[in-house]
Parts: structure tokens; C-alpha cells; sequence
């Protein structure tokens, strides 16, 4: 007996004596149902918010051509997510500006930047928020909320619908508000630097990953600044199996910044999109 | 299930789809798993989630790969999640295998599924589609979208280090 033939009989002393409960087919058909229920009760929530923000906006014109001396601002509010723009207020024709108070703790969120007033109340909406705007995934599929503990969970985002899911990790750290904590995915494994801890110029990366032609894309971000203040390649393997980097980034941070997100992801090889990817925050 | 027609998404048949493919995909997902309340959900997930995307689905051929793929995906989140939760105890209990196991397989057998289950993720599947499913290196390279090299790569590293539990079985 072979190695293989002894390997196929340990599986088969165990498949052959699994036997699935007869009620799969109609729980499956329930599942279903209640996927569509779900779907037309989003819809009709979006249509709803839609249909609100639709007022809101055609409110906010009249009132701006009622009475010139009112600023306005108007607003766009995507599915699960809420903006507080910055609320000017008018005194005698003399506009001033009150600056959005964060009081989320700024060590933890890599998305979106706690200084700003971008806020999602869905954490589905949250992770895809940043796998588009952020990551670079193009029409991304993403999965439902996997829930951990009360405050977290993680929302699995695959690039095509067989493809191994890069698992963002969300928490609400505000009451009713969720942030992406972090992101990781099986063909990027990072071992330095840790999540949280503080980095300098030029810093080490190193980890394990497979990526097409074995090229990882590395950028670095500091809160505040849109554009990464610095990007490097690390090179693991490119035949799918987890090959060691460790690469060197130089970057030279913004004074006063205090934070930043490192993230790593692989490169469509026909369009650039992201396929994967892997973020920790960092201090700076 | 219907013949594909170029730019018409494929109607297909939930029953006949399940007849073919639910205990496979379920006993599949018991090599993965232990516990088989566990993988029977996840492949009952695996066909709501193919389902629902069905209309982007055009090559009924591939159907059984969706399948595979997504069952794959979900035994390893839930390994996952199991691991991220086993972290959070102060002290993580050892899974024990499940009664069924115990009561039909052999001591070393038991120990040969534990050692498959202990393997790197892509290693562990492609052992599983390979000596379960008898798939082709082709076929676990679309299921895992991998290269067929890579494929060859994972068996015999999973293999090399199953070795001395395969010994055993002697």
C-alpha cells in the first residue's frame, strides 16, 4: 500500500461515515428565502435613505433661495454611511466653521481617518468602503457581517467570486459607528512590525506571501494625508506557495503625525486592481 | 440543469443540483471539519451564496467548482474564527475528534485526519480534493485558483509531512 493509498483510506474511514441530515434541500430553500427577504429590505431601505437625502438636498435649495444669507452645505450619503459635514454657522454675514470633534481612540482605526467626519453605521459598508477607496478592489464581492463579539467581526472581500477573501476586521468604536481595525488575507502573512507598534525610517518589513510574479505592493499612509507618503515592493513568492520578504521602507512623515496604516496587497496582473490585501495600524 | 446560451445566464435546477452534490460537498467538508452540524452549514451557505450570484454564473460545467470553492472558503473562515477564538481562552481545549470517528476509525486513522487538519490551508484542501474527491491537478487548480505547479507543490509537501502518520497505518 502506498503513502497516497493509505492517505485515501483514512479519509474514506471518514467520509464514509458522515451521513447528512435529510433536511438539507429545505434548509437551504429557507436560507434562500430569507437572503431575498433580506435583499428587498435593503433595497427598500436604500430607496428610503435615497428618498431622504433626495428631500434633504431639494429642502436645503429652497431654503438657500429663500434666504441668501444661509449657507447650506448639502450632502451625499451612500448605503451605511453617515457624514457630518462641518456645520457653518452664520452671524451677521461672517461664516465660521466648528470643527468635528473626534472622540474615538486614534491608535486603533485604519479606516476611515477618526480626524474626519466620515462615519459608516454598517459594517459591511465600512469594509467596502475601504476596499474600493482605499485598497483599490474594483466591484469587489463582499460577503455578509461575520459578528466576533458584541462590538466586532470581520467582512470577508474576495476580488471574483472563487477567489480567497482578504478578511477586514471592523469594530464599532463609537456608539453606533464602524471603523476597519485591520485586514488580513492567507497569501500575505506579516511578522514585522507588529499591529500598534511604532515605526521609523527606514523600516523592515518582513513576512511570507505569494503574489503574482511574487510582487507585493507596500504603502504607507499617515492620518490626514489621502496620498501614502511612501510605497515600496516586497518580494515573496510567485508559484503559491508563502516565500519570506524583507524589505527596507524609507518614508519621512509629516510633522506632528502621529499615526498610519501600512498596507500590503497584490496587484491584478490585467488591470492593476487589488486582489488581496493586509493592513495593520501603526505608530509613528 | 439547462444548456449555457452565450450571454444568457444559466437557469439552474436547486434540487437536482443538491441530489448530485450536497453529501459529497458535506463529507468533503467533514476531512476539514470535525464537528458535521458545522459542515453541514456550510455547505447549505455554499449554495446560498452561489444561488444568489447565479445570474453571473454562465458555465454550468463549472457549477461543481463554484460549489467546491465556496465550501472550501467557509471551512476555512470558520477554521479561522475557531483559531481567533481559541486565542481569547485562557486556556484552549484540544477538539476532540467527533463520537462517529472515534467509534468507526482506528487510533492511527484518527490521527492521520488530525495531521491533515493541522496542514497549511491550501495544502489541506488540495489533499482533500486530490485523495477525497479524486479530482484532477487541473481541476484543484480551478477550484483553488492556483496553478496546477502549485498544486503539485502543496500534495507533496502535505504528503511529506503526513508521512510518518501514514507509516503508522501500515
Amino acid at each position: 500500500m502506498t503513502p497516497e493509498d493509505r492517505l485515501r483510506q483514512a479519509i474514506r474511514t471518514r467520509t464514509d461515515n458522515v451521513e447528512p441530515s435529510p433536511d438539507g434541500l429545505t434548509r437551504i430553500e429557507e436560507k434562500l428565502m430569507d437572503a431575498q427577504q433580506d435583499t428587498k429590505r435593503n433595497r427598500i431601505l436604500m430607496a428610503v435613505g435615497a428618498a431622504a437625502v433626495v428631500a434633504l438636498v431639494v429642502g436645503a435649495a429652497v431654503l438657500s433661495q429663500d434666504d441668501d444669507e444661509v449657507n447650506t452645505a448639502g450632502s451625499t450619503t451612500l448605503a451605511g454611511e453617515t457624514t457630518t459635514t462641518e456645520a457653518p454657522t452664520t452671524t451677521e454675514g461672517t461664516t465660521t466653521t466648528t470643527a468635528f470633534a473626534p472622540v474615538v481612540d486614534p491608535s486603533l482605526p485604519i479606516f476611515p481617518d477618526p480626524a474626519t467626519s466620515r462615519r459608516f453605521d454598517d459594517p459591511v459598508a465600512v469594509a467596502a468602503a475601504w476596499a474600493t477607496d482605499v485598497v483599490g478592489f474594483r466591484d469587489p464581492i463582499v460577503d455578509p457581517f461575520q459578528a466576533g463579539d458584541n462590538r466586532s467581526g470581520e467582512v470577508e472581500i474576495r476580488s471574483f467570486a472563487e477567489g480567497a477573501p482578504t478578511v477586514v476586521l471592523v469594530r464599532q468604536l463609537e456608539d453606533d459607528t464602524w471603523f476597519v481595525i485591520g485586514a488580513t488575507t492567507d497569501s500575505i502573512r506579516l511578522s514585522e512590525p507588529a499591529t500598534g507598534a511604532t515605526i521609523s525610517s527606514p523600516q523592515t518589513l518582513t513576512g511570507a506571501a505569494y503574489a503574482f510574479e511574487g510582487v507585493v505592493n507596500v504603502r504607507l499612509y499617515v492620518d490626514g494625508v489621502t496620498e501614502p507618503i511612501a510605497e515600496t515592493i516586497a518580494m515573496g513568492r510567485g508559484d503559491g506557495v508563502l516565500g519570506d520578504f524583507s524589505s527596507p521602507i524609507d518614508f519621512s512623515a509629516p510633522a506632528g503625525s502621529k499615526y498610519g496604516v501600512l498596507l500590503f496587497s497584490e496587484a491584478s496582473g490585467e488591470d492593476g486592481s487589488a486582489i488581496f490585501a493586509a493592513a495593520i495600524r501603526v505608530a509613528l | 440543469m439547462m444548456a449555457s446560451v452565450e450571454a444568457t445566464p444559466v437557469v439552474y435546477d436547486l434540487e437536482s443540483a443538491y441530489r448530485e452534490h450536497y453529501r459529497s460537498l458535506v463529507r468533503l467538508a467533514s476531512i476539514l471539519i470535525d464537528d458535521v452540524g458545522t459542515c453541514e452549514e456550510l455547505v447549505q451557505e455554499a449554495f446560498v451564496q452561489v444561488w444568489q450570484r447565479s445570474g453571473a454564473l454562465r458555465d454550468p460545467d463549472r457549477l461543481p467548482a463554484y460549489l467546491r470553492s465556496a465550501v472550501l472558503n467557509g471551512a476555512r473562515s470558520a477554521l479561522r474564527r475557531r483559531g481567533v477564538a481559541a486565542k481569547h481562552l485562557s486556556v484552549a481545549p484540544e477538539p476532540a475528534p467527533a463520537a462517529d470517528v472515534l467509534a468507526v476509525a482506528g487510533a492511527a486513522e484518527t490521527e492521520v485526519l488530525r495531521a491533515l487538519r493541522a496542514l497549511p490551508d491550501r495544502q489541506r484542501e488540495v489533499l482533500a480534493l486530490r485523495y477525497y474527491l479524486d479530482l484532477s491537478e487541473a481541476e484543484i487548480a480551478r477550484t483553488l485558483g492556483i496553478s496546477k505547479g502549485s498544486v503539485k507543490t502543496h500534495a507533496h509537501r502535505g504528503l511529506a509531512t503526513l508521512a510518518p502518520r501514514l507509516e503508522d497505518l501500515r
